[in-house]
């Protein structure tokens, strides 16, 4: 523990140069406008700013780019929360409870909120790195494809209270979002699955374009096909005290966001999992356990905390593995661990040993960063709130723009700017259906992966498929999934007897 | 509403018109800007590759226009493979490439069979492979492991990612007779979760991958698909060759070509520059010598040869283990 302080200390002495202080308020500032931008996540800005760190001093260039990538958890939450877009896959749930506050006329209130569960987010997630990072890489080793592929399994329940106003409808959609996640070369055998001879399709239909198409170009088609302009009547008024939380609010978030901190942190360091998994989780647990749970979805700000604090959280959380064993643990911590190499470093075990100011460096600078991130997006919450003000003549083309260029940059494909348009359109008829597209977009993000996991849990056990059961971690979470899956059909047959008996 | 539509499309059309591009007349060759596409995202491997070589050319000044590299990921490489084929000026494009990418191009249909999608420039390096097991694995060499497997055929795990991977395990299983249980990994840092958790045994990879988990004591190296051994760390690392199996080599290409239909003067200049380009010390340094890279340069000619010989045998491979090729 002491030891650890001291590092830390030494940390701070590397961070507060000119330099690095300037490495860290550019790479938050970027990565809030990267994260706020629909189409560049956390993955594509680092990657897109990577070559410019080539020749910087390493600990110069890991402290932007980790910059880069909180700061895109706190920003992924505005567009989210303002245009019903989300930033990055991660703040898929914040946009759950962000856009109906933001139509209350709330949007400030939404974003103090999501900024405060991000700050302490980030800081539960910190705080860990620096104490415990290399036990956590350790434990986070004892996680094989059995555990991962349990977990993910778990996150996917919480399709259950997503489905919309008609279960039927939700679970047409869930399995569609399954359908398409198959698309592209098969994880296992690399295989093409349904391509049609079509290379763009190879790799599989991209999450940012289609999050894009169908949250932003549908509430786009959506806008321009209403009768009436918005009510900005409500919205004429806010300010930055107007956003400020009252004592009340901060003390329901409080909670929620130490809480989902904690859960955040703990599924990103894992392999295998990442900030949207850990959004999900954390995000499932408020819903089973939170004090105003039967509000979640509806405009809540605990449900903006529990998903913007996990997701932060899991940030620094992937870190873990990247510095204690060389690892990375999510697909933003992979593109670092080129950049790593390119600055002639070898990640591995002995990178806290061999250069204690990299490593310590970057952990002190994300207590910076973390504390300017919050300030910076605190002072932003007017001129963004503002946006809410502008008509709707004037936004829709903006908004248009931000897809197709968001679409576009994700891959640098013109293709996926015909992805994006072709799921708006969808989307746009599913709705009007009553077919709510945010189990669709669950099951999206979260099959591929289970059923990498599932694959490779049964080719090490050779076909056994007890494998899940015999293994202590993974027999938990199984067991846990089941007690939230029959949860409430034991609940209700409980008090049905109870007011049969009297 | 038809008045909002409209302006949705407009803007539509009008954004996408933005990425529309002209081409340029050109008097001496390169005037203007050339493409370096690397076939995968930034900080993988053909990433490194391209901005290696954009490196050294800007240090030495060997080109007088600038050379960009684009990442174009997706399909195992297809998307990159068939954005550089779609140019219309096949002069101004080069790309990377590895040995994945010529059993690709034979996998999938990206341009009409029987052509091939490239012009070849020049071959600058080769990677070996290597099998590895983590430090506290009972097996202390190869004739430990191949003791245990012919005790108990199949009873060990193996890890693999890509198609090299599987080529090398296969070409290792068929030399020596052992027999693996396979597990395909989707990113080679996963494989090295499971490597070090104890979910799976052995594990197929680079030397540059693993030359961290190596110096920090957490996993072993028992044997490189080599003709010679490797230098640094792994030089107490015998070869397969010296284990008793010559036929165990595999050696995985890196290399640079231009798009179908690039002329044969532009081809020879590339060429030419890249060989300058691979005899410079930033060169060696930089990208050979902290990649574990072997300097293995072949020009446009050469490489032409040693290209078709190296997608044979890639071919060959993937045909005897049932995958369908053309």
């Amino acid at each position: 523990m002491i030891e650890n302080i001291q590092s830390l200390l030494f940390g701070f002495q590397t961070v507060i140069s000119l330099d690095n202080m300037l490495a860290t308020v550019v790479g938050g500032v970027l990565g809030i406008i990267v994260g706020a931008m629909p189409g560049i996540g956390a993955a594509a800005g680092v990657a897109l700013l990577l070559p410019m760190t080539f020749k910087m001093d390493p600990t110069m260039a890991i402290i932007m780019l980790a910059g880069i990538y909180y700061g895109d958890m706190f920003g992924g939450a505005y567009s989210a929360t303002l245009l019903n877009i989300p930033g990055d896959s991660s703040a898929l749930c914040t946009a759950l409870d962000g856009y109906p506050l933001a139509m209350k006329g709330k949007g400030g209130k939404a974003l103090a909120a999501s900024n405060i569960s991000s700050f302490i987010g980030g800081v539960v997630g910190i705080i860990f790195l620096t104490f415990f990072a290399p036990i956590m890489a350790e434990v986070g080793l004892k996680f094989g494809p059995p555990e991962s592929a349990a977990l993910i399994f778990f996150a996917l329940t919480s399709i259950g209270w997503i489905l919309g106003d008609n279960p039927l409808l939700g679970l047409i959609s869930a399995a569609v979002g399954m359908i398409l996640a198959t698309i592209g070369a098969d994880s296992a055998t690399g295989q093409i699955r349904f391509a049609f001879g079509n290379y763009n399709l190879y790799s599989g239909i991209s999450f940012i374009p289609l999050i894009i198409g169908m949250f932003g170009f549908c509430q786009l088609v959506d806008m321009a096909t209403a009768k009436k302009e918005n009510d900005v009547s409500l919205l004429t008024k806010i300010s930055i005290k107007e956003s400020m939380l009252t004592k009340e609010e901060f003390k329901s978030i409080f909670p929620v966001s130490i809480r989902s901190g904690i859960i955040g942190n703990l599924v990103g360091f894992l392999p295998g999992a990442g900030g949207t998994t850990a959004a999900f989780i954390s995000y499932l647990v408020e819903k089973k356990i939170g004090k105003r749970k039967e509000f979640l979805g509806t405009g809540e700000i605990t449900g903006i905390a529990s998903s913007e604090s996990a997701n932060n959280a899991a940030a620094v959380g992937s870190f873990v593995p990247l510095l204690s064993l060389g690892i990375p643990g999510s697909a933003t911590s992979a593109v670092l661990l080129g950049g790593l190499m390119m600055w002639g470093l070898h990640p591995g075990p002995l990178l806290f040993e061999n250069n204690p100011e990299f490593a310590w460096g970057l952990i002190a600078s994300m207590y910076i960063g973390n504390v300017l991130c919050f300030i910076a997006g605190t002072l932003m919450i007017p001129a963004l709130v503002s946006i809410l003000k502008i008509s709707t003549k004037t936004l829709i083309p903006i908004i248009m723009t931000i897809c197709v260029i968001g679409a576009y940059s994700c891959n640098n494909n013109i293709f996926d700017v015909g992805v994006m348009l072709v799921f708006g359109l969808i989307s746009y008829y599913l709705c009007r259906y009553g077919f709510s597209v945010a189990p669709l977009l669950l099951a999206f993000v979260l099959s591929p992966t289970l059923e990498l996991q599932l694959r490779l849990a049964l080719g090490i056990s050779q076909g056994d498929a007890t494998v899940f059961l015999t293994r202590p971690i993974s027999c938990v979470i199984v067991i846990l999934t089941i007690a939230v899956l029959l949860g409430p059909v034991i609940k209700s047959m409980l008090s049905k007897r109870k007011g049969s008996e009297a | 509403m038809r008045k909002s539509l409209f302006i949705v499309l407009m803007s539509v059309l009008v954004v996408t018109g933005l990425f529309a591009s002209g081409t340029k007349e050109n008097a001496v060759y390169p005037s203007g800007a050339v493409e370096l596409v690397a076939l995968g995202s930034a900080g993988g491997g053909s990433d490194v590759l391209a901005r290696n070589i954009t490196d050294v050319i800007n240090i030495h000044n060997l080109v007088p226009e600038p050379v960009n590299v684009v990442n174009k990921a997706g399909g195992g490489g297809a998307v990159g493979i068939a954005y550089t084929n779609q140019k219309q000026d096949k002069d101004y494009a080069l790309m990377t490439i590895n040995s994945t990418h010529c059993l690709l191009i034979h996998t999938t249909d990206i341009i009409p069979k029987g052509r091939e999608p490239w012009t070849p420039i020049a071959c600058v390096a080769t990677d070996a492979q290597t099998l590895v097991t983590r430090t506290e694995s009972p097996f202390q060499s190869w004739e430990d492991v191949a003791k245990a497997i012919k005790e108990n055929p199949a009873s060990m795990t193996i890890g693999c990612c890509d198609d090299m991977d599987a080529m090398t395990l296969a070409i290792l299983e068929r030399e020596t007779g052992t027999q693996f249980n396979h597990t395909a990994y989707f990113a080679s840092s996963e494989i090295f979760s499971a490597l070090l958790g104890g979910h799976i045994d052995f594990a197929i990879a680079n030397p540059s991958e693993v030359v961290g988990l190596v110096e920090g004591g957490r996993v072993r190296v028992l044997g490189t698909f080599t003709p010679e051994r490797l230098s640094g760390i792994f030089a107490e690392v015998p070869t397969f060759t010296e284990l008793g199996y010559p036929a165990c080599q595999v050696e995985q290409l890196r290399g640079i070509v231009g798009p179908e239909g690039m002329s044969r003067d532009v081809q020879l200049y590339w060429s030419d520059i890249l060989e300058q380009v691979c005899q410079t010390e930033e060169w060696n340094k930089n990208y050979i010598d902290s990649n574990f890279l072997t300097p293995t340069f072949l020009a446009a000619d050469d490489f032409a040869v040693y290209l078709d010989d190296h997608e044979a045998n890639l071919v060959e491979f993937a045909k005897s283990n049932g995958m369908e090729v053309f």
